[in-house]
């Protein structure tokens, strides 16, 4: 049985009066690559940082590493590996004095592997810190959250500020890297969770709406074309599962969750209607989640 | 005229507002109290400030340094070019507020008869402070501007017959060499403006100013502490200065840090000496002892001008030593800030391989260390100005009870920054600064013999008791604080 390398239960986070978290349930076993989705302010950052033991939850129980997150020890940090959304480097380093003095943290700090990062992302290790752009300032993040060869890489939007081609590599990179590691990211571009991805976790509100494999996922949220033989009703319009349906004389388009084969069946004989199935992109998943 | 109005409630709104109506009463305080006979009755270390010139200079000079900020950050800010000729419109709204707001105020002292400064001399007063607020805090080669300021308020009018002669109006050559310098720095100001664009270094200053004024100072101190404004500045210019940016190596001297990170090889088991040393160097490129060395040479030559301009300081020489070395020790933009610009790395930085403990413990250490450098760059500073200027002051037990009591002050100090750390940067450097005001005065007194040895001890036992158990209760506060 594979290590769990997280595992939130019950996490409840608010900043004064406004929750953020609402008893959130997430688990995660070693060597998946989960993506967490949502949309801005729904608690994705803060929901990283109290895994990662650096914000307090007000309920719930974080445990990651095997390791309560608050009082992860030493050796569990050694295991971990984070990129900041907001990345706040030293500016008046160099790159390789960045690298070096980070590396001089780590037991396992991998120098060679960093060294051929920084020649593939074309990141001159002469250049200072405080001069580059916000892209490159995130490639020299990751490069020094992988450069100890983390078990568990933390990543907080980790490709929003790359260029297509640098988020390529940081992908294949990425997909290289992964082998027994668990990466937990979070992303608003589901074309890179659908890229790197087996699992995700949905979070709207502050609530885990869904988590599980990305394919499952594909494979129960759909979108559903009825043609009834009569006018459907249009504010009574209900199927199970349904997240949204747009009703228009005789049609109807419906998103559902929970998708099941016999669904279209059961639809169709409640309201005499032909029914037809489209599946969906990530993309389009997330906005039907996310719809209302 | 509405665009006139627009841009006026622009600048006299908000923190600006605030700003002015706190210099405005102290003026009025000031008219309505004889304050020289005030300072000269409490014998204490403030006669230079407590005066009315001192007054109106101030308030001429800190209401002109807001000015400046506003007038450059309207014009500065990208909503500003939607009026048709802004920048000689904000110039015209500048000028009327200072006529009414500062020129006004400093007068009505003449027309209700509570100034012994003749009207000309007012009237330099106004015009040089305002010149040298309109510019210090945008560009610090101006900053010898700041000079007349400083002359006008700390020097006492009865030790010096130049400045005696000047306030009684009887001065015409020291004043049109004022006001000669003044229209010319008035002149260049508006030259600068009129030609203000996102190339120039004022702008990006005249934003992060702006910023703070306008009560945005997290933004602020975050873009400047990342140098994001710096970057957006750096990121205007052509592509060819920004290589030679990118080339130059302005850090590459003996007084950084940047030799150790260079010699850096990888991780190897540390002591905890060696632990500190290496979470110092994540802190600033600048040597703590550069610092202190430095604010220790520009200690002695403020301490040498003082002797100069205020030989009857009520204090005596020893006083004003004192208060400097004191000074010297709290080294508040250097040490205290880099710490402070440090904590919106702590998050990121608590992940590495340290239990939160470990974390808080080396880094609060590793700050003390800093602390402490600071501390005896006070002490040696003390030391070398008493031998020069106040050798009744090298006694053991005047010594001994310094580097004691300025020792146990230091550490008070530090135990309040530490626990208002998180409290933002004006609170944090605040309560800093209000500790170094206390053990300034603690300090004279102490030297002069007002304060016995035993009470002495009695003060510094009760400070040194109540900071360790504040340094217990933020290293706790700390341990369980959220992090960015």
């Amino acid at each position: 049985m594979s290590e769990t390398m997280l595992d939130l239960r019950g996490v409840s986070k608010s900043f004064g009066h406004k929750p953020v978290l609402k008893e959130v349930d997430l688990s995660l076993s070693a060597g998946s690559v989960l993506g967490l989705v949502g949309k801005n302010g729904t608690g994705k950052t803060t929901l990283l940082k109290c895994a990662l033991g650096l914000q307090h939850p007000q309920r719930g129980d974080v445990r990651i590493l095997g390791e309560p997150a608050w009082e992860l020890s030493a050796a569990g940090k050694e295991r971990l590996g984070y990129v900041p959304q907001k990345i706040d480097l030293y500016p008046w380093m160099k790159i390789r004095q960045i690298t070096a003095y980070t590396g001089a943290f780590y037991p396992r700090w991998n120098k060679p592997l960093v060294e051929r990062l920084l020649r593939e992302w074309e990141l001159n290790p002469e250049d200072r810190v405080g001069l580059m752009s916000v892209g490159q300032t995130q490639k020299l993040a990751i490069i020094l959250a992988l450069g100890h060869e983390p078990d568990l890489l933390v990543l907080d939007e980790p490709a929003a500020s790359l260029d297509p081609v640098a988020r390529r590599q940081f992908l294949e990179t990425l997909l290289d890297m992964v082998g027994a590691r668990t990466v937990l990211f979070s992303t608003h571009i589901t074309s890179d969770l659908e890229r790197v991805a087996d699992r995700v976790a949905v979070l709207k509100d502050g609530k885990i709406v869904y988590s599980g494999e990305l394919d499952a996922l594909k494979d129960s949220v759909k979108r559903l074309h009825v043609q009834a033989a009569a006018p459907l009703p249009n504010g009574s319009f209900r199927v199970p599962g349904m997240l949204h349906a747009k009703v228009t004389g005789n049609e109807a388009v419906v998103s559902v969750q929970d998708f099941t084969a016999d669904l279209p069946e059961r639809i169709a004989q409640q309201w005499s209607a032909s029914v037809s199935v489209q599946d969906l992109n990530l993309e389009d998943i997330f906005l039907e989640l996310h719809h209302g | 005229m509405g665009d006139y109005l627009r841009i006026a409630t622009a600048y006299l709104c908000g923190t600006a507002a605030a700003v002015w109506c706190f210099f405005f009463l102290c003026l009025l305080g000031v008219s309505a109290t004889n304050v020289e006979e005030l300072a000269r009755n409490q014998g204490g270390i403030l006669v230079g400030v407590l005066s009315r010139k001192s007054y109106m200079a101030m308030f001429a000079f800190f209401n002109a340094c807001v000015l400046g900020v506003l007038l450059r950050d309207n014009i500065a800010h990208p909503w500003a070019s939607v009026l048709p000729h802004y920048r000689k419109k904000h110039l015209v709204v500048t000028t009327l507020i200072a006529l009414l707001f500062l020129g006004i105020p400093m007068f009505a002292m003449e027309f209700v008869g509570t100034s012994d400064i003749a009207p000309t001399s007012v009237a330099v007063i106004f015009l040089s402070c305002l010149a040298a607020g309109l510019w210090t805090l945008h560009h610090p080669i101006m900053g010898f501007l700041a000079f007349p300021f400083l002359a006008f308020a700390m020097t006492s009018s009865s030790s010096s017959p130049v400045l005696a002669a000047f306030l009684a109006g009887t001065n015409p050559a020291t004043s049109a060499a004022l006001v000669f310098m003044s229209l010319l720095a008035l002149w260049a100001l508006a030259w600068r403006l009129l030609a203000l664009n996102e190339d120039m270094f004022e702008y990006a200053i005249a934003r992060m100013w702006g910023d703070l004024l306008r009560g945005r100072g997290g933004q602020t101190f975050r873009g400047l502490f990342n140098a994001k404004t710096i970057e957006d500045y750096l990121a205007a210019l052509p592509a060819d200065k920004r290589a030679a940016l990118h080339n130059r190596d302005p850090l590459k001297s003996p007084f950084t840090n940047l030799k150790q990170l260079d010699n850096l090889s990888g991780y190897s088991e540390r002591n905890l000496w060696q632990r500190l040393q290496l979470w110092r160097l994540g802190t600033q490129p600048e040597l703590t002892s550069t610092s202190v060395g430095f604010l220790m040479v520009l200690s002695l030559i403020c301490i040498a001008l003082s002797m100069y301009l205020q030989p009857d300081f009520p204090s005596g020489a020893g006083g004003i030593v004192v208060i400097f070395s004191v000074g010297l020790m709290t080294n508040p933009f250097s040490i205290w800030l880099s710490w402070f610009k440090r904590r919106h790395r702590l998050g990121y930085e608590s992940l590495r391989p340290r239990t939160r403990q470990q974390f808080v413990q080396e880094l609060g250490l590793a700050f003390l260390w800093d602390i402490i450098g600071c501390w005896l760059g006070g002490v040696l500073c003390m030391g070398i100005a008493a031998a020069i200027w106040a050798p009744e002051l090298l006694q053991v037990k005047n010594i001994t009870l310094f580097i004691c009591c300025t020792g146990v002050g230091q550490f008070c100090a530090y135990a309040m920054e530490i626990w208002f750390f998180n409290r933002g940067m004006i609170a944090s450097v605040s309560c800093a600064l209000c500790a170094f005001m206390a053990i300034a005065q603690w300090m004279i007194l102490t030297m002069n013999g007002s304060i016995g040895v035993k009470v002495n001890i009695a003060i510094a036992s009760v400070l040194a008791a109540a900071s360790v158990a504040m340094i217990a209760l933020a290293y706790r506060r700390w341990c369980r604080a959220d992090l960015d």
